[in-house]
């Protein structure tokens, strides 16, 4: 990589980083793994004028639970999502998310406050986020707030979170029948379609269910036709094809050299039977 | 590589109203996506400057664009040429307005191609950017026309 000039710094603190974004102006861009914004500025599609590393700002490395809160700092990395005790048993399925994104490097740099900061359409915790019912916490010099994972992710690229704001933490409520399924791009790795999903068991019979889908369409969305056709059922094969064809119901399907819309669509619905059936093996 | 779009919309507004808006070059200018300028260069000719940011990718884009087949109010065809440091693009489409239940039919339908470094590592991303923009123009559109005085 033969880069152009920018500055780079190192903060502290995250009111340090704050300044030194306000400082920077416009152009600046927050660093911490550096799995996204790297690979763009190796190919020169994006040129931030300042790096401002926040890697090293104390606070937001640790994964806790309280109660049925898991809490995930923005600085962890997908391995040790992937690898923690805490998060496979309180939901599994964003443990497998983790395990399932990019390659060993990627997961051994790239943090969870990155992947959500960036919202590439393939990629894999939006879907598990939003299906899981996770909380985006945010913060900027001026305060911090909350947004839903579902509320968050708004578009191609486009989500709840201003300029001047970071991804802290993310917080995913217990879910143990959660899985998550994907079907990668042989080459990146990223999901062609991934789907979450999260059941809520009693007995034999499905209560509740919540599915978000990444990949799919422009941003990660919740398939709601397929929730209302799991929701009620035993999961036998009837309810399975329902809730299967109703998943890319309401969305524009994305299509590029790797699948078409058609495709697309009939993917969603083969890796929500792949996750409900993971899933219901958990509950 | 190649991007076709195409989408039909709808506005609560006259016909003429519609027509008004896209074929005026200083309500154009505000209603292409990041049009940063947007100058004559002759009979239904400009010269636009669009800046796109989409996520990561932040482009420059100087562009020609013109206009023909003119037919009041029912639409028009366009041809674009665009050209920056990240890739360069090129297409023609077509604007029509027709009768709708709602007031008037707005249906946007491009042929393109996208060249240069956008289109060898962005090519996952150009339909869905293009569809974004092409949204957006129309939201653009919208807001404008409603809130222009009659």
């Amino acid at each position: 990589m033969i880069s152009y000039n920018f500055d780079y710094k190192v903060a502290s603190s995250m009111e340090e980083a704050f300044s030194m974004l306000a400082e920077a102006g416009d152009d600046a861009s927050f660093i911490a793994g550096g799995h996204s914004v790297v690979p763009a500025m190796k190919l020169r599609l994006s040129e931030p004028s300042t790096l401002i590393d926040i890697s090293k700002v104390p606070g937001m490395s640790d994964i806790s639970q309280d109660g049925d809160t898991v809490t995930i700092g923005g600085l962890v990395t997908h391995a040790e999502v992937a690898s923690s005790d805490v998060v496979n048993n309180a939901c599994p399925g964003l443990a497998e998310c983790a395990g399932v994104i990019g390659d060993p490097q990627v997961r051994n740099k790239g943090t969870m406050g990155g992947n959500v900061a960036h919202a590439d359409p393939g990629s894999d915790y939006p879907g598990a986020l939003v299906a899981f019912g996770a909380t985006i916490c945010l913060a900027s010099a001026s305060g911090s707030r909350e947004v839903s994972a579902e509320d968050y992710f708004t578009g191609l690229f486009e989500t709840a979170k201003e300029d001047d704001e970071m991804v802290t933490a993310v917080k995913v409520p217990a879910s143990s029948a959660s899985a998550y399924a994907k079907f990668p791009n042989p080459a990146s790795r990223y999901a062609v379609v991934g789907v979450g999903v999260s059941l809520n068991m009693n007995g034999g019979s499905c209560e509740s269910a919540s599915v978000g889908v990444t990949g799919a369409a422009d941003h990660a969305y919740r398939a709601s036709g397929s929730e209302s056709a799991l929701a009620g059922s035993d999961l036998g094969d009837d309810a399975l094809d329902a809730a299967a064809s109703a998943a890319a119901d309401g969305q524009d399907m994305m299509s590029d050299l790797a699948a078409s819309a058609d495709y697309r669509a009939h993917l969603c619905g083969v890796m929500l039977k792949r996750a409900v059936a993971a899933a219901k093996a958990r509950a | 590589m190649a991007v076709t779009l195409q989408k039909s919309y709808s506005l609560n507004l006259p016909r003429q109203d519609v027509w008004d808006a896209i074929i005026t070059p200083e309500v154009l200018a505000e209603i292409l996506p990041n049009c940063k300028s947007l100058e004559p260069l002759g009979d239904d000719e400009f010269n636009a400057n669009i800046e796109i940011k989409i996520g990561p990718i932040k482009g420059k884009f100087n562009t020609k664009l013109s206009l023909f087949d003119i037919h009041e109010p029912n639409g028009y065809k366009f041809k674009v040429d665009g050209d920056g440091v990240k890739g360069a693009m090129s297409g023609e489409g077509e604007i029509q307005l027709s009768d709708h239940p709602d007031g008037t039919g707005f249906t946007f339908m491009a042929k393109g191609n996208v060249s240069g470094i956008i289109a060898r590592v962005g090519q996952r991303l150009i339909e869905a950017s293009g569809k974004k923009l092409m949204d957006q123009g129309f939201k653009n559109l919208k807001q404008k026309i409603t809130t222009v005085p009659a």
